[in-house]
């Protein structure tokens, strides 16, 4: 097939299955990946901001005693504090996330590197919530050990070592589900925009 | 240049739609999949609307949106059974397919859907008539690698026609 003479029945075509609307707002709302993306981020960003409200009345739903509220709200302040950061910049990246006039490789590079950077970010303040989940555990188990008129140097040596390895356990956990969680929900369209710029390399 | 008016802008559209049509065949193989595209890619072009300078032809920056915004929009993957094979292909519906005048056409548009995303931007380009230093601007690589890729590209495609049983 010759592509060259092939041009003037493409540049001839029909083109009536193209149907421009008369008003912007006769289409439906966008459906690009990336736009899905961004409708994710921006729920998620609103459950987060929840959570972390919700994780502030952990003390008074919960039967920790009066005493280790002090420890529990120090975690929680730091928590806090870092949290704000986290979800400054991730209202600012589905913000921002939005390029789709600069040459190809230059667009895809950015909205992939920018995702990229945003799951490491999910990573990370996703860890930043484990040492407050201890704490919370730590007090909750405290809390019933004074109930029952005890303290950690009661223990047994063994539920002393069953405690440590719950911890260790808790924490491997969380480590573990974080990227699990980017990865299925980020990983597969990163993993397509990759593929697509490894096409765009130089030969 | 002042920032698009909506209706200046759909004027605009309709009056360089084919781009929309082309597009849309060569990355998408169901009329229903085209005609989400040709919907993206409008609303692309519209939430794109105030980096259009004016500066350019809109039909170059209308290239550089549309292919953008195809070559990203994934498609989930699914087993697909609304495509066909080559010895399958008959006429599309819903479209005012001359056989006469078409056949080669449509049998090159069956043929680039095995073409991957840059690929088909590629050809695309080539259709258009863009010379290889204005390709390689719209898609950001050099000179050389267009003129590299875009050969390699051509020889496969005659390879998927030839597979299909096509000849000329």
């Amino acid at each position: 097939m010759n592509l060259d003479e092939l041009k003037s029945a493409w540049n001839t075509e029909k083109t009536d299955d193209v149907h421009i609307p008369s008003r912007m707002e006769q289409l439906r709302k966008a459906n690009h990946p990336l736009d899905k993306l961004k409708r994710n981020m921006r729920n998620e960003w609103y459950m987060q901001l929840l959570a972390l409200l919700a994780l502030g009345l952990v003390p008074f739903f919960s039967d920790l005693h009066a005493s280790t509220y002090m420890i529990y709200y120090a975690a929680y302040a730091m928590c806090l504090i870092v949290s704000a950061y986290y979800l400054t910049v991730f209202r600012r990246f589905y913000q921002q996330v939005n390029h789709y006039t600069a040459d190809t490789k230059d667009n895809l590079t950015e909205i992939y590197y920018q995702f990229r950077l945003n799951m490491e970010r999910y990573h990370s303040f996703g860890f930043l919530l484990i040492p407050l989940v201890l704490v919370w555990g730590g007090a909750s188990v405290y809390s019933k050990l004074l109930q029952s008129g005890q303290d950690f140097s009661t223990l047994t040596p063994t539920l002393k070592y069953s405690l440590l390895i719950l911890a260790v356990g808790i924490t491997a956990l969380m480590v573990l589900a974080m990227p699990a969680w980017t990865r299925f929900y980020y990983g597969k369209y990163t993993r397509q925009l990759k593929q697509v710029l490894d096409e765009l390399k130089e030969e | 240049m002042d920032q698009l008016t909506e209706q200046e802008f759909l004027r605009l559209i309709e009056k360089h739609k084919g781009i929309l049509h082309k597009v849309a065949r060569m990355y998408m193989d169901t009329p229903q999949d085209r005609e989400d595209l040709h919907q993206e890619i409008i609303i692309q072009l519209w939430k794109s609307c105030n980096s259009f300078k004016g500066n350019s032809e809109f039909s170059s920056w209308m290239y550089r949106v549309a292919i953008n915004t195809a070559i990203s929009y994934f498609r989930k993957e699914k087993k697909r059974n609304d495509t066909v094979a080559y010895e399958q292909a008959g006429e599309p519906e819903n479209e005012n397919y001359d056989p006469a005048r078409d056949r080669q056409l449509e049998i090159f548009y069956q043929a680039v859907q095995k073409l991957n995303p840059v690929e088909k931007a590629l050809i695309f380009y080539f259709m258009e008539g863009l010379s290889h230093r204005e390709t390689a601007a719209h898609l950001g690589i050099s000179e050389v690698n267009v003129r590299v890729k875009l050969n390699r590209t051509k020889e496969k495609l005659q390879l998927i026609i030839k597979q299909s049983g096509y000849e000329s």
